[in-house]
């Protein structure tokens, strides 16, 4: 084949691209796979997967209330000891001048 | 842009960081929330009792377990010494304040002072006695049981402030 017929060959060849039908659908799956991917280089190469769903806040939501609560309390027991305290000083005031006057 | 046949549910459209981020602040604002709302619940009534006037007698009830009968007595039997308190607080005042001024005047005990000396301590006593008669008529409207301790808790309070109650007590048995 001499130049001139691969030049007519050429000029007469016809590209026709066929795109498959779920090309579109699958160039979107990868996206989707690639940035489900964690990206925590803090956690190395953990399986951290897990992360990702909305039950790990809710149970740390539960878990800072049941925290927080329980701390709520304790202290609230140590005020109310306080209060009881400050209570009975108020009473004992309220008969002994001497304590009444050191208080004033 | 997004495409219609992806999945995009709301834990697929955010990143797991994202996730993490939203569980720590989740959890602390959960925290903070819930320890004042316990914090104000559990206290709030012994915070009202400690603001309300009267609050002292409302844990004499509380501590010795006073009936309606029994607080009502007690309460007419502090109505009734408030005046003596009051009338004690005075004299005491009067007392200590000659005192005071004649300490400050004087370089040694003179008659005056050693006067004024005696007069504080005999209005101290019958501080004492006014106080112990009242504590007596209060503990004689309790329950016995509840009327020892209170008995005990005064001695403790009232009588012996700078002492403990049974220091007396400890020393012939020892």
């Amino acid at each position: 084949m001499d130049d001139d017929q691969l030049k007519l060959k050429l000029a007469s060849w016809e590209v026709r691209p066929e795109i498959p039908p779920d090309f579109q659908r699958n160039v979107w799956q990868k996206i989707a796979v690639r940035e489900s991917k964690p990206k925590l280089p803090l956690f190395g190469n953990w399986n951290i997967s897990w992360l990702r769903r909305p039950g790990l806040a809710t149970c740390a939501v539960i878990l800072g209330g049941l925290a927080g609560s329980g701390f709520g309390l304790i202290e609230s027991s140590q005020a109310n000891s306080r209060n009881w305290k400050s209570l009975e000083a108020k009473y004992v005031q309220s008969i002994d001048p001497y304590e009444h006057l050191r208080t004033l | 842009m997004s495409n219609p046949s992806i999945p995009t549910s709301i834990s697929e459209r955010f990143r797991p960081e994202h996730w993490l981020l939203f569980a720590l602040i989740g959890a602390l604002v959960a925290g903070v929330i819930a320890f004042y709302g316990c914090n104000f619940f559990a206290t709030r009534d012994l915070r009202e009792m400690a603001a309300a006037p009267n609050g002292g007698l409302e844990w004499l009830r509380r501590e010795f377990h006073l009936s309606g009968a029994q607080f009502q007595k007690i309460e007419a039997l502090q109505s009734a010494y408030a005046p003596v308190c009051n009338e004690m607080c005075r004299r005491i005042t009067d007392a200590n304040l000659k005192l005071d001024r004649l300490v400050s005047e004087n370089h040694e005990v003179t008659p005056e002072l050693a006067a004024a000396i005696r007069e504080a301590g005999l209005v101290q006593k019958e501080c004492q006695q006014q106080m112990l008669a009242h504590i007596y008529q209060v503990s004689a409207q309790m329950n016995p049981a509840d009327a020892q301790n209170y008995l005990r808790l005064m001695k403790s309070r009232v009588i012996q402030p700078a002492l403990s109650s049974d220091t007396a007590v400890r020393a012939t048995t020892e």
